[in-house]
């Protein structure tokens, strides 16, 4: 009776509520289980498979376009076309380093009009970048190591580990395996609430808390990765941390509230290869730079 | 016997679950020519478009759709085949289980939930969001701001 069991438990822990079923309706046949231990392990499997569930990639497109609007409320977006476009085209050159170049709605890449340092990646792959931080990069390299970073950071989900578990389990197990069109008005009020503390839990990580240490550790390790892969300058990365330590001497206001120990980053960055050599960068390159940099 | 056939029908869905068909998890991409970022597009791809699994170039697929065969970053896909280690043993809500992406969409947050939310909160302003995701590189452009700045990206070997 006992391997029984076990045997009906293996498709409920894989989380599959069907081939549960499956399996039940045979061990009732077989008299091996009764009809009411077979509904109490239909429910189980049910709300396994439902807890099982990590956000789905077009969930995750929703919550970062919540948390986008969420920090376009705070801050305002800076409309110059050719910042916008060197930004986008640095972002999307990075991109192609990364371990997750593609996500459901796409990488964007957005100019915030504030001279607050600082960088936002959005889950599902809206970045948003500071003139403040603009004017603090020296080349396009650094450019790409600030993008890279974030790039990093959607690449990793970070964002979505700010969710609250607990909230997470109540949208799973409570709606989230419904359609949309079956959702009664008080369930859609009732999802509308978690979607609103599930935009909230991101975004007070991302702009008042701020990553784990570890988070911004494996972000910058994958920067890093990002930027020699795409041919960029691993070393520019450090010098861009070098400055930002020295900047945090003197300011406590945006990155530097949320990102804490830099020095550390920088001997971390070091220890992943960002201190190797490389061929200075070609002309084009410097004067794109140049050119575009005027304009933030 | 009853026990082998019981044993049979309890792994038998999850032994089917191995199949070579994968689904595009993306809103739209391309399928190359090359696996590259940067080489020729055979054709559009859409979410949910089935796609005929052929061979593993380091992170690209080389795929049939339809007649089209050519290659797509393995990101861009989602299979309906259940990675049961993570499925057991991943409790994060971040977790990247391996789940059907394509019969995920329409479930949870969905765009009605997004258009009740920004119902409430008018402050919400999605028009910028939308703005902001509206603008797209092209990619003969980026092809030549990346071979001009003496940049390169990965590519899978054939």
């Amino acid at each position: 009776m006992k391997k029984i069991i076990l045997l009906l438990l293996v498709p409920m822990f894989v989380g599959c509520a069907a081939a549960t079923q499956v399996a039940t309706s045979v061990a009732v046949s077989a008299g091996y289980i009764t009809e009411g231990q077979k509904q109490a392990l239909d429910k189980t499997a049910v709300k396994v498979e439902k807890a099982a569930r990590p956000v789905s990639e077009t969930e995750e497109y929703y919550i970062g376009r919540g948390v986008a609007a969420t920090i376009l409320t705070k801050y305002s977006l800076y409309r110059n076309q050719t910042v916008t476009a060197y930004v986008n085209y640095v972002g999307n050159t990075v991109v192609m380093g990364s371990p997750r170049p593609y996500v459901y709605g796409g990488y964007h890449f957005a100019v915030l009009d504030t001279d607050e340092v600082n960088a936002f990646a959005c889950p599902g792959g809206t970045i948003f970048v500071t003139k403040g931080m603009l004017k603090m990069v020296s080349n396009e390299d650094q450019l790409a190591a600030v993008l890279s970073h974030e790039v990093g950071h959607v690449a990793e989900k970070h964002g979505l580990q700010a969710i609250s578990s607990a909230r997470w389990t109540e949208v799973v197990t409570t709606l989230a395996l419904e359609t949309a069109k079956a959702y009664t008005a008080a369930e859609m009020a009732s999802l509308v609430d978690l979607f609103q503390g599930t935009v909230d839990d991101v975004f007070k990580t991302l702009v008042v808390n701020g990553y784990g240490r570890e988070q911004e550790l494996q972000a910058d390790t994958l920067a890093i990765g990002c930027m020699k892969t795409c041919g960029y300058d691993g070393r520019q990365f450090v010098s861009l941390l070098d400055r930002l330590e020295q900047t945090s001497k003197q300011t406590s206001q945006g990155i530097f509230s949320t990102h804490p120990g830099i020095a550390e980053r920088i001997q971390a960055a070091k220890g992943h290869g960002a201190a190797a050599a490389r061929p200075p960068a070609p002309e084009e390159r410097v004067t794109r730079f140049k050119k575009t940099a005027v304009s933030w | 016997m009853k026990r082998i056939m019981l044993l049979v029908l309890v792994l038998m869905p999850a032994l089917c679950l191995a199949g070579e068909m994968v689904k595009v998890k993306v809103q739209k991409t391309s399928l190359f020519d090359q696996p590259n970022f940067l080489s020729k597009t055979v054709a559009t791809l859409q979410f949910g478009d089935q796609l005929e699994m052929e061979e593993v170039v380091k992170d690209w697929a080389k795929v049939r759709f339809g007649r089209q065969r050519g290659y797509i970053h393995q990101s861009a896909l989602t299979s309906t085949k259940v990675d049961m280690k993570t499925m057991l043993f991943s409790s994060s809500s971040s977790s990247g289980a391996s789940q059907d992406e394509v019969a995920l969409a329409g479930k949870g947050f969905t765009p009605e939930v997004e258009k009740n939310y920004g119902k409430a909160h008018p402050e919400m302003n999605y028009a910028l969001v939308d703005e902001i995701e509206r603008y797209t590189v092209d990619p003969n452009s980026l092809r030549s701001f990346i071979q001009r700045g003496g940049l390169k990206v990965s590519e899978g070997q054939k």
